[in-house]
């Protein structure tokens, strides 16, 4: 028999041993859930779900949730937190959910398939780019224009009067609660920024999930000479990374939408994401 | 017919027609568009206190502009007296001042596009970057119509080789005249599709003075004058919208931005009020700071300030609200602001 409770972020350490602290340290953001379900006799931990809500702030777009992590002991420990997790979907108005996740047992595969969800294995959308890869390309040889400064070079005002910029372009990039995260949630160094008349006009967001694996968060640039920008500031942070990072540390980027997808098709030609198990519903 | 039509080919060349009657019509006009043109310049100077200021950026760029058409309808005025001085000096002089003419010519279209991409965009940085190098083509213009008028000049043996600099040089000329206009078109077009706000400019204004011009050339600086005139008048109707002192657009912006998104259909209008009274001055030294595309902020007075915006997210509206507050707590003196979101519906009015 389990206990379902809420994972927040002052309990979330207690999973630490079973979730990686990428997921864990997310709990406590806007959108970020998560469940786990205690064995009432062993005190053990049987199962445990976190995921994101996304679209709860755009009027026009259907509620879905994205399945982050997922782990049980077994299948009835995991149809378990799945019931768990389908009533707080009903709670976020949640119309579908949907999966992308490198390892699942049988048993879990089992029970999100009697869940409702249907499950393949296929290419997943992140690739993975080692830093010594990314310093060779072409646009890594010219150095950046001046007016690319690192993140570390703002001001806390004007961090938020960007984001706030950002917003107001409706790019979010791959935060839905981007307004409301801090600035040291980024790396200082390899993330970057466009100034134009003392005002940021584009972002380039790098946050460390883990050592050596860091993530690509935002890439925005007010159209105004927006493709210049976007170039420089990839030059910057390229250059930044070299300095900055181990060869082998990598960079995940998320081919989340068409743009991003045709970026990486023409900057790492050839590159696949890793083998992954998709599930939606 | 076919007479007028050789008649405007003779002065589309600088050429005389053969008509006294004719020919002297257009050379006297010319002087008096010049003249014209010149005092049309300087009225508008002297009769525009943010010109003769030029706090503003949009200012000393158009001041400069009226200084470039003085400069260049007072030197061709005084082409003609200078042709009669019969001293050393009056021919070195005199080419000199063509080559400027030409130079002048070039310089008040680049003057104009640079006019327009600020009124379009607002961004000094951008007009800096953009246009670092916009001057070369009339470095080059320069360089090779000095060589054409030594060559002329000198009566080389040259063979042909003249005429096709000089065509040449024509061509090139008005390619560089023509591609000032284009890059001028297309910002106004990809304004058009990036922004919703209405535009205060009228290409039309510079663009039609500029064609008639190129067909009667003794009439292409006094016209090119005309444009700049013109143009002026087209941006400083955005003037009666804003607020001197903070930049911010004033209350009748309201009326003007709400017909005109009406106008085009815009939908899902989003507004936040913000509200510091007695700390008009502070406030408005925030909201400038972060004042982005797509945002328009008003000042209603008595320290109300409403932020419009189109298809943005509560979220975005929460943050605004949110960086409004904490940078009155962190201003010295601190104060307080009051926000409220609202959202319009459709059919409501701005008020």
């Amino acid at each position: 028999m389990l206990t379902i409770m809420d994972i927040t972020e002052m309990s979330s350490d207690d999973y630490c041993d079973i979730v990686p602290m990428q997921y864990l340290s997310d709990i406590g953001r806007e959108y970020f859930r998560g469940l786990a379900g205690i064995d009432c006799d062993t005190q053990e931990l049987g199962s445990v779900i976190i995921w994101e809500v996304h679209n709860m702030d755009r009027e026009q777009a259907d509620n879905q949730a994205e399945i982050l992590w997922f782990s049980a002991r077994n299948e009835e420990n995991a149809g378990i937190i799945l019931e768990s997790f389908d009533a707080r979907l009903e709670y976020d108005d949640v119309q579908s959910s949907y999966f992308e996740l490198e390892s699942l047992r049988d048993e879990e595969i089992a029970a999100l398939e009697k869940a409702g969800f249907v499950t393949r294995v296929t290419e997943g959308t992140d690739v993975f780019i080692p830093v010594e890869e990314i310093g060779k390309l072409d646009i890594a040889k010219k150095k950046a224009e001046s007016y690319v400064v690192s993140l570390s070079t703002l001001s806390s005002f004007q961090f938020k009067a960007g984001i706030m910029n950002s917003v107001y372009h409706e790019r979010y990039g791959l935060l839905d609660d981007l307004p409301f995260l801090p600035m040291n949630r980024y790396d200082g160094e390899i993330s970057c920024c466009v100034m134009v008349d003392d005002k940021v006009t584009g972002f380039l967001l790098v946050h460390m999930m883990k050592p050596s694996l860091y993530r690509v968060e935002l890439l925005f640039s007010e159209k105004l000479d927006g493709a210049i920008s976007v170039l420089n500031m990839l030059r910057f942070s390229i250059r930044a990374a070299q300095m900055n990072c181990e060869p082998t540390d990598e960079f995940l980027i998320r081919r989340h939408n068409r743009t991003v997808k045709e970026l990486c098709k023409k900057l790492f030609p050839g590159k696949k994401g890793k083998k992954v198990i998709r599930g939606s519903r | 017919m076919g007479t007028f039509l050789e008649y405007v080919f003779q002065t589309l060349m600088y050429q005389p027609t053969g008509n006294d009657t004719f020919d002297e019509i257009v050379f006297y006009s010319s002087f008096f568009m010049e003249l014209a043109a010149a005092v049309g310049v300087v009225i508008i100077v002297l009769k525009n206190e943010s010109l003769r200021k030029r706090k503003r950026p949009i200012d000393r760029l158009v001041f400069g502009a009226c200084t470039l058409v003085l400069t260049q309808n007072v030197l061709d005025m005084s082409l003609v007296p200078l042709v009669m001085i019969d001293e050393p000096w009056e021919a070195p002089v005199f080419y000199t001042l063509l080559v400027v003419n030409e130079m002048l010519y070039l310089a008040i279209i680049l003057q104009w596009l640079i006019c327009v991409d600020y009124s379009l965009y607002h961004s000094v940085d951008h007009i800096r970057r953009r246009y670092r190098y916009a001057a070369l083509p009339i470095l080059v213009v320069a360089a090779l119509e000095t060589i054409r008028i030594f060559v002329a000049t000198r009566e080389l043996d040259n063979g042909d080789w003249i005429v096709v600099l000089t065509n040449a040089l024509h061509a090139f000329k008005v390619a560089v005249e023509i591609g000032y206009i284009l890059i001028a078109v297309m910002l106004v077009k990809r304004h058009d599709k990036e922004r919703r706000e209405p535009r205060f400019l009228w290409l039309e204004a510079f663009i039609i003075p500029f064609v008639i011009g190129s067909l009667v050339r003794y009439y292409d600086a006094p016209l090119l004058g005309f444009g700049i005139i013109f143009t002026y008048a087209a941006m400083s109707r955005r003037d009666k919208y804003i607020d001197f002192k903070t930049g911010l657009y004033n209350s009748s912006f309201l009326d003007c931005i709400g017909e005109y998104w009406d106008k085009k259909g815009y939908p899902d209008a989003s507004a936040l009020l913000a509200a510091s009274p007695g700390h008009d001055e502070e406030m408005a030294g925030i909201l400038s700071e972060i004042q982005v595309p797509n945002c328009y902020i008003i000042e209603l007075g008595s320290g109300r300030f409403v932020l419009l915006s189109h298809k943005v997210r509560k979220s975005a509206l929460r943050m605004t609200e949110g960086l409004l507050k904490d940078a009155a707590q962190e201003a010295e003196p601190t104060f307080a602001v009051v926000t409220h979101d609202m959202k319009r519906m459709e059919g409501q009015t701005m008020k």
